[in-house]
């Protein structure tokens, strides 16, 4: 068997999947570096404006000085030098410099602050950046005000996005949550991070657009050689060969996704760092609830992201085994890929149960109720993912039963 | 040759291949001609007030012979109740572009009787004020002149069929090239369990004479299948609206108000077709290219199929230097039209300012024939070289 699957496995490799995935790595790279280039300043540690790549590296520079743990001492000299900072006149001068591409090393620290005043209503732009906020003046009435905000933020997303509001109970299982929420949080830089998560959630469908491709064929009878169907419809193919080209599938699923995840990690370590894996996750994601670091989290979106990966590549086999033609399979699943980006277009939870979103940032900021028990979107990615498969698999296992010569 | 070119059509347009072509884009003109029209649903918090039937045909008995003058923005503005047809509509959203928003109702008379010559200042304050491109004097002095040739006061006949048409199509083309691609090819891409290539490449004809053939099919069908599926599409979405009013001016529409090109909306129809045309022939003479090189359907279709999720991700976060330089001599930009009838955009080439329709549609035509003369080279090459 084992033979057998590498046999298969190396099949998957032919030109067209090569050309897929080159074409992916391609893609991902000249986005990154054509928009990371053109739309990106920052303010570096001199007060000087630096554009193009070699912002990232200036901004790394000039976050030194903001770095460190988020108590009492760190925001009271915070807000010193903040309004005694270039950045901040800067920022006064020119409304639009956040919000089209700008940075500063202030961003870190003083968007997580901001979060705590406007909760739901966050958002980047110069004028949420400001550290006028009375609650600053100890480190006991910040943290106060961002569990209260946080607790507002759960309430009010649920209220405009979720399925059914929150019962009282629901609401005080929020609350011990956020209670147990580890402060002071750890400030460090992470626009490389920042950028790498980004553009993983933007290009996650390539993904899925090389699995139409390169799965197609597995178990159509218009294979190059021809022997496919032979091979496929005798009576151990049809029970062993069929297994052992699922396996492969799945096997070769998760190398292109360790493929294109490499890519993102190299094109953006190299452009602005991988920086930040130890700041508390919450500066990241502002809605966490887990005492983890950035890094843990990122880690989980990689993990829901190939757990998607699966599901699609679950999905464009069935395809295949019932088609039986590689190009009705490939024309199936992009439009199947195009209606799951159509169905991402929601502010619906219902959204959750799309395979495209088992990547997102929700993995680690969601929470759907059963009960009173708050059940992470993380494990519910794990268990939906399973039932895809699951239902994949059994309506392949009808076919392969009858899989046999026309 | 005509033989093998009517072997050739028939190879990759069989009936099967027709019939699916035409469900695809018959399917996608009426879901987009539905939403176009329920746009025209005016609602209220019970529900519908008024059907989009009730509304474009109050449109069409309510605007004829009405200008966009001084009478015409008084009667409206001293009217009691609020605007709910597409004629009163149309004519608010007109003056919410002149003066910011504001509402018919707020406008002063003094406001009302210089409406046209707030629009030409407008206009200038575009150019001053643009954050992308400095326009010198003389450019600026062309394009005022072109925006006050604009003759005034502005039919305002009832034409939401064309705006709409016009509005619409940016949605429809990308789907249509794609189609057409796609169907392109199997011309050059060799299907490997037929074997075929080697007994056809033996033969007297399937040489340099079957490589032409085929390039000849592939724009004759080209061709063919935009003209339909461009007919198709206009005839689904124009005939719930109605034919009236294609020899408006595009200023009568909110969002081509500003815009400096003096024509008519079937003009426009006009001048958007060719531009897609251009961007077709663009895509098909790419297609060969890939095909010749690759050989194979489905590497083609790869290619193809990136290519657009390239240009889709352009698209998604719209730079000015990408689109300037590159995005706006590809297919998907170039089909959406809109850009070229409200930017502006220039090119300054050898101390000359091309306008960017004109210099999308001339690089488009050069790179196509680049990429023509590219496909043949290599389709002799290969053929020469036995490969």
């Amino acid at each position: 068997m084992k033979e057998l699957i590498k046999f298969e496995y190396r099949k998957i490799w032919n030109k067209v999947t090569i050309a897929a995935i080159v074409a992916m790595c391609i893609i991902s790279t000249l986005y990154a570096l054509i928009y990371l280039n053109l739309q990106w300043n920052t303010i570096d540690k001199n007060g000087n404006i630096v554009s193009g790549l070699k912002s990232y590296r200036a901004l790394k520079e000039a976050s030194k000085e903001t770095e460190g743990i988020l108590d009492n001492n760190y925001i009271q000299k915070l807000k010193k030098k903040y309004n005694a900072s270039f950045d901040k006149k800067y920022l006064e001068e020119h409304p639009g410099y956040l919000g089209t591409g700008g940075m500063t090393k202030y961003m870190v620290p003083n968007y997580f602050i901001n979060f705590a005043y406007y909760g739901v209503d966050m958002s980047n732009g110069n004028d949420k950046i400001g550290l006028d906020y009375k609650f600053l003046n100890s480190e006991e009435s910040f943290y106060q005000k961002y569990r209260e905000t946080l607790k507002e933020y759960f309430v009010l997303s649920n209220e405009w996005n979720g399925l059914a509001p929150y019962t009282e109970e629901q609401i005080n299982v929020l609350e011990k949550k956020i209670e147990n929420v580890k402060t002071p949080v750890r400030v460090e830089y992470f626009q490389g991070l920042a950028n790498l998560t980004c553009y993983y959630e933007m290009e996650y469908p390539l993904i899925f657009v090389v699995l139409a491709f390169a799965l197609a064929a597995l178990y159509s009878k218009d294979s190059k050689s021809g022997i496919n169907e032979l091979s496929l419809s005798s009576r151990l193919g049809r029970k062993k060969n069929i297994r052992a080209r699922w396996i492969a599938g799945n096997l070769f699923t998760v190398v292109v996704y360790f493929i294109f995840i490499g890519t993102l990690l190299a094109e953006h370590g190299i452009m602005a760092s991988l920086h930040g894996w130890n700041g508390s996750a919450q500066t990241f994601y502002f809605g966490c609830l887990y005492n983890i670091n950035i890094g843990t989290g990122i880690l989980i979106q990689f993990i829901g992201g190939l757990f998607g990966a699966l599901v699609m590549a679950n999905f464009v086999m069935l395809l295949s085994m019932k088609t039986k033609n590689a190009k009705f399979t490939t024309v199936g699943a992009i439009v199947a890929v195009w209606l799951l980006l159509k169905g991402q277009g929601t502010y619906s939870q219902i959204k959750l149960l799309n395979p495209l979103q088992f990547k997102t940032s929700e993995l680690i900021e969601e929470y759907l109720f059963l009960g009173k028990t708050a059940i992470p979107y993380f494990i519910v990615v794990l268990v939906l993912a399973i039932f895809y498969i699951s239902i994949f698999l059994c309506f392949m296992r009808k076919s392969d039963k009858k899989y046999y010569l026309n | 040759m005509k033989e093998i070119i009517k072997i050739e059509r028939k190879r990759i347009l069989n009936k099967k291949f027709l019939i699916l072509f035409f469900v695809v884009l018959l399917l996608f003109s009426v879901n987009n001609s539905y939403y176009a029209v329920k746009n025209y649903d005016v609602l209220n918090n019970t529900g519908v007030v008024q059907t989009w039937k009730e509304n474009l045909t109050h449109g069409k008995e309510n605007t004829k012979v009405k200008f966009l003058k001084e009478d015409y923005l008084l009667s409206l503005k001293n009217k009691e109740e609020s605007s709910s047809y597409v004629d009163e509509t149309n004519l608010e959203d007109l003056v919410a572009m002149n003066y910011d928003g504001k509402k018919v109702q707020d406008l002063s008379d003094k406001e009302i009787k210089s409406f046209y010559s707030k629009r030409l200042s407008n206009i200038q304050e575009m150019l001053d004020d643009s954050s992308r491109i400095n326009y010198t004097k003389s450019e600026k002095e062309k394009m005022m002149e072109q925006a006050g040739q604009l003759s005034s006061p502005i039919p305002m006949d009832y034409a939401e069929g064309w705006k709409v048409l016009n509005e619409n199509m940016r949605k429809f083309m990308p789907l249509l090239l794609v189609l057409i691609a796609l169907i392109l090819l199997p011309l050059f891409g060799s299907e490997p369990q037929t074997k075929m290539k080697d007994l056809y490449r033996s033969t007297r004809y399937g040489k340099k004479k079957l490589d032409r053939a085929r390039l000849i099919t592939a724009f004759m069908v080209g061709i063919v299948l935009y003209l339909f599926g461009v007919m198709l599409y206009t005839i689904v979405m124009m005939t719930p609206f109605g034919w009236e009013g294609g020899s408006q001016p595009i200023q009568s529409n909110a969002a081509t108000f500003f815009s400096v090109y003096n024509i008519t909306y079937i003009q426009q129809i006009g001048i958007n077709v060719l531009i897609g045309l251009l961007a077709m022939i663009f895509l098909i003479a790419l297609t060969l290219l890939l095909t010749i090189l690759t050989e194979g359907v489905m590497t083609g279709a790869v290619i193809i199929i990136f290519f657009w999720i390239l240009l889709l991700l352009f698209d998604q976060i719209p730079l000015y230097p990408v689109n300037h330089l590159f995005a706006n001599f590809m297919p998907l930009r170039m089909t959406d039209f809109l850009h070229y009838y409200t930017e502006n955009d220039i090119y300054r080439i050898m101390g000359n300012s091309f306008t960017g329709l004109s210099w999308t549609a001339l690089v488009s035509a050069v790179l196509s024939i680049l990429l023509l003369i590219l496909a043949v080279v290599f389709s002799d090459m290969k053929r020469m070289k036995k490969l």
